[in-house]
């Protein structure tokens, strides 16, 4: 396995790149954030697996009006909201995190829709990737940032949670219109995916699949609950990442929680129905009696190799500080649920990655991964072994959700 | 068109150098900027169910948009697909909220839920689940008993009586309990009529309409004088009376901002029992006002928040003046007024850590019970009913305004 660092070099300041994904050219694009930097502003990048090319496309801010001059908070990252269809457009919505110019940090909650300080609200564009220009721009929730985003091809609509009040939200991308399903819980979910039928999924703060029936016109919650420790009861079993197993119509998802854990989803005929298999811990041996942050044993970046086994990444300490902490890559066996350690994610040069938001494939050996909490931040490029390259599921894996 | 990256300039960022060349004021400023949420007294979000037994009421059918305050229990009454009323038992064996009746044909009760002892429990609905026809029906909800919830409990929902419609084709706006009269009193939702429902012959009189040109608050009030009082055009406060039957204008009008009293309209008032003011918050300004029927004083006390929009006020059994302002579909304040100060204080954005943990952004009700409590009904597609249990010991302003540098302050960001 050979693993190299991508920088943002030419984004000193970027911190965090959580939205990541492919395009119908097998180029990945990401977004490079700048959450922690007062005035800081998110960017578009595509990276070509093939050539290692790096190439900065578009400042956010600039394309949606919102300077960071205007001394709001800012239009600093795109979270797991950055899809491109299969014509090459991309869809982004924008999410709120960073500080005013002026200031030390931004809270939502004190500023909300205050005309002057508070972010404006989750901006949505339209770009084309291939002649590289910004079709449109849009607001998709006033004053919320966007945490999630899925789209649906054929209706050419758009699914979304926001935050910080967490409401599930419809958009219609032909006539801009929002429609807002209400609330979901407290904590955010950090996906919502799709089955074959269109039916939209996400999970409630105590992992319950919820689901939105576009044929019933009808957001609903289930009884299938996404496992947890057995010292939990569920509560912040908020999905995580999710990836769909290829040839079939089930996904593979992770939650966001202390002790994170795998699962299998398979939807069923009816809505509200279905299976969830327990695909067990990502990092197993954590007792829950210590105390440990919600981002400790952080799992994420879920990806298909072209044999049908699962890769995933958690991170782990190794020492004290976040400069000792580091991610590992695991591959599952789903059959078996035998979890084979790959190794650390550390490049060539020595830099340690501590951090996985999402991973993508491009082709059978091109692995790439958004990287939280470098400065500047980047991506990895792993190049998967020929061991791992194997199989039927030889081409990139397209996924239309954040 | 790409960015030009290679001729861009990258000042120092302000909370960087700020955290070098001044980390005192750098704390000052963090310290600051993180106070959002209430951080006095405890607050409690209950689930609307028997926690962890029962299903909490639907999501979409749990808004609640009525509570009342009963012999034992609070009340309480959602809006949404279909309405549903719960009880709550503050006592200790027997705390939880507990589903008491759905309201299967009807889709809400809005600030119209009474009890009246010896009689019971009054619910008046608007708007229904299939259509209109059965909108603005009253009914009469026996609350079933249901014990000790630790160990073995009772209780099957109840039945609900249909007691008739005031009028046909107009839901309920609002109702108000006359426990002296055996009455409950009600204004219809479009005409703004007055009705009465008489618990002692469960029969309902109509009156008149409590404005001429339609322009009401769906709210009525029982003075401290055994008037009804309720809002109408351009503000004015409408005194009724019960025993002769009829309305007249007392002079006075719910304060608004300069030149937009054609936009009065009362978000939610409360009686302090003790003094006999009343305090009404508006909807179109988010003003906060005393009204003193009595001396016929009308005296404007603040705006407690930057939004417009007081949706619920309640008078705590120690005279504080509770209440949460801020406008549709964004986030909600608790306030607090204290009247032997004349302090009004943004107390921040409700949220609690048992028994769920939860934040609490937008409400339509509130009241306040004898040992202390104030109650608040949130509003949402998935709603709870916060329980406010204020600090023993009013807070002060220089109490809460003051900030204390932390000696260490984290990276700004963080996980948002």
């Amino acid at each position: 396995m050979k693993i190299r660092f991508v920088p943002f070099e030419k984004l000193p300041y970027s911190d965090t790149s959580w939205a990541l994904i492919e395009g119908p050219d097998d180029c990945v694009y990401a977004a490079s954030c700048c959450e922690m930097t007062a005035g800081g502003t998110v960017f578009v990048v595509r990276y070509d697996p093939k050539t290692e090319k790096l190439e900065y496309l578009l400042d956010v801010a600039e394309a949606v009006g919102q300077s960071p001059q205007n001394d709001r908070a800012t239009q600093c990252k795109i979270h797991y909201s950055m899809l491109v269809d299969d014509e090459g457009v991309m869809y982004g919505a924008t999410h709120l995190s960073g500080p005013a110019k002026s200031q030390l940090q931004y809270n939502p909650w004190s500023t909300f829709d205050d005309p002057r300080r508070s972010y404006v609200g989750s901006r949505m564009f339209a770009y084309d990737c291939g002649v590289e220009k910004v079709l449109w721009t849009d607001t998709l929730i006033p004053w919320e940032g966007c945490r999630c985003l899925a789209l649906d091809q054929k209706r050419r609509r758009l699914y979304a949670v926001g935050y910080p009040r967490d409401h599930f939200y419809m958009w219609e991308i032909d006539t801009h219109q929002r429609h807002d399903l209400g609330r979901i819980g407290s904590v955010n979910p950090q996906a919502i995916w799709l089955d074959s039928r269109d039916r939209a999924y996400t999970t409630t703060d105590y992992g319950k699949i919820l689901v939105y029936d576009p044929e019933r016109e009808d957001l609903s919650q289930t009884d299938l609950q996404t496992p947890c420790a057995p010292y939990q009861k569920g509560w912040h079993n908020v999905v995580y990442d999710a990836v769909k197993v290829p040839g079939t119509d089930d996904v593979v998802g992770v939650n966001w929680n202390l002790a994170p854990y795998l699962f299998r989803f398979s939807p069923g005929d009816k809505s509200g129905t279905g299976r969830l298999q327990n695909l067990g811990p990502a990092s197993p041996g954590i007792e829950g009696r210590k105390l440990r942050g919600v981002n400790t044993d952080h799992a994420g970046g879920l990806v298909f190799t072209a044999g049908g086994e699962l890769l995933f990444s958690v991170s782990r300490t190794r020492g004290a500080g976040a400069s000792g902490r580091v991610a590992t890559l695991k591959k599952m066996d789903l059959e078996s649920r035998e979890v084979e350690v790959l190794g650390d994610l550390v490049d060539e040069t020595g830099v340690e990655i501590a951090y996985i938001s999402r991973a993508v494939r491009i082709g059978p050996r091109d692995l790439v991964m958004g990287v939280v909490g470098r400065i500047p931040t980047g991506i990895v490029h792993v190049k998967l072994d020929e061991e791992l390259a194997n199989g039927p599921y030889q081409e990139t894996q397209r996924r239309y959700w954040g | 068109m790409r960015p030009d990256l290679d001729n861009r300039n990258w000042p120092v960022p302000f909370n960087r150098r700020a955290r070098k060349e001044a980390p005192k004021q750098a704390g000052l400023l963090h310290q600051a900027g993180t106070r959002s949420f209430v951080s006095e007294g405890y607050v409690l979000a209950k689930e609307l169910a028997i926690k962890g037994t029962l299903r909490p009421l639907p999501p979409g059918e749990s808004a609640i948009t009525a509570l009342e305050v009963g012999r034992k229990y609070v009340f309480g009454a959602t809006s949404g697909r279909r309405a549903h009323v719960f009880a709550y038992n503050p006592e200790p064996a027997r705390e939880a909220v507990i589903p008491v009746a759905c309201l299967e044909e009807h889709a809400g009760v809005r600030n119209s839920l009474i009890w009246l002892d010896g009689y019971g429990l009054v619910a008046g609905t608007t708007g229904g689940v299939e259509d209109d026809s059965k909108s603005g029906e009253l009914f009469r909800i026996p609350v079933p008993h249901v014990g000790d919830v630790i160990q073995e409990w009772g209780g099957s929902p109840s039945e609900p009586e249909a007691l008739g419609v005031p009028v046909k084709g107009e839901g309920i706006a609002c109702m108000v309990g006359d426990p002296a009269r055996r009455m409950a009193y009600g204004l219809t939702a479009e005409t703004g009529m007055i009705f009465g429902f008489d618990a002692k012959n469960e029969e309902i009189r109509c009156y008149e309409p409590v404005d001429q040109l339609g322009r009401f608050s769906p709210h009525l009030l029982m003075g401290p004088d055994g008037f009804l009082y309720g809002c109408a055009t351009a503000g004015q406060i409408i005194q009724w009376d019960p025993d002769r039957e009829e309305s007249r204008e007392t002079g006075l009008f719910l304060p608004s901002m300069a030149g937009r009293s054609n936009y009065s309209e009362v978000g939610d008032w409360a009686l302090d029992v003790q003094s006999g003011l009343i305090y009404a918050g508006d909807v179109a300004d988010g003003l906060v006002s005393m009204i003193d029927v009595a001396a016929g004083e009308v005296r404007v006390l603040g705006k407690p928040t930057r939004q417009s929009h007081v949706r619920a006020i309640a008078v705590a059994a120690d005279g504080r003046v509770y209440g949460v302002a801020g406008e549709r579909d964004k986030i909600c304040h608790l306030f607090c007024y204290h009247p032997p100060t004349r302090e009004m204080r943004d107390l921040g954005v409700l949220v609690a850590g048992t028994e769920r943990r939860w934040y609490g952004y937008e409400f339509e009700c509130a009241v306040a019970s004898a040992d202390g409590r104030v109650y608040f009904g949130e509003s949402e597609r998935v709603s709870h009913l916060f329980v406010y249990f204020p600090p023993l010991k009013p807070v002060t302003g220089t109490e809460s305004s003051c900030l204390e540098a932390p000696k260490e302050i984290g990276p700004s960001g963080s996980q948002l």
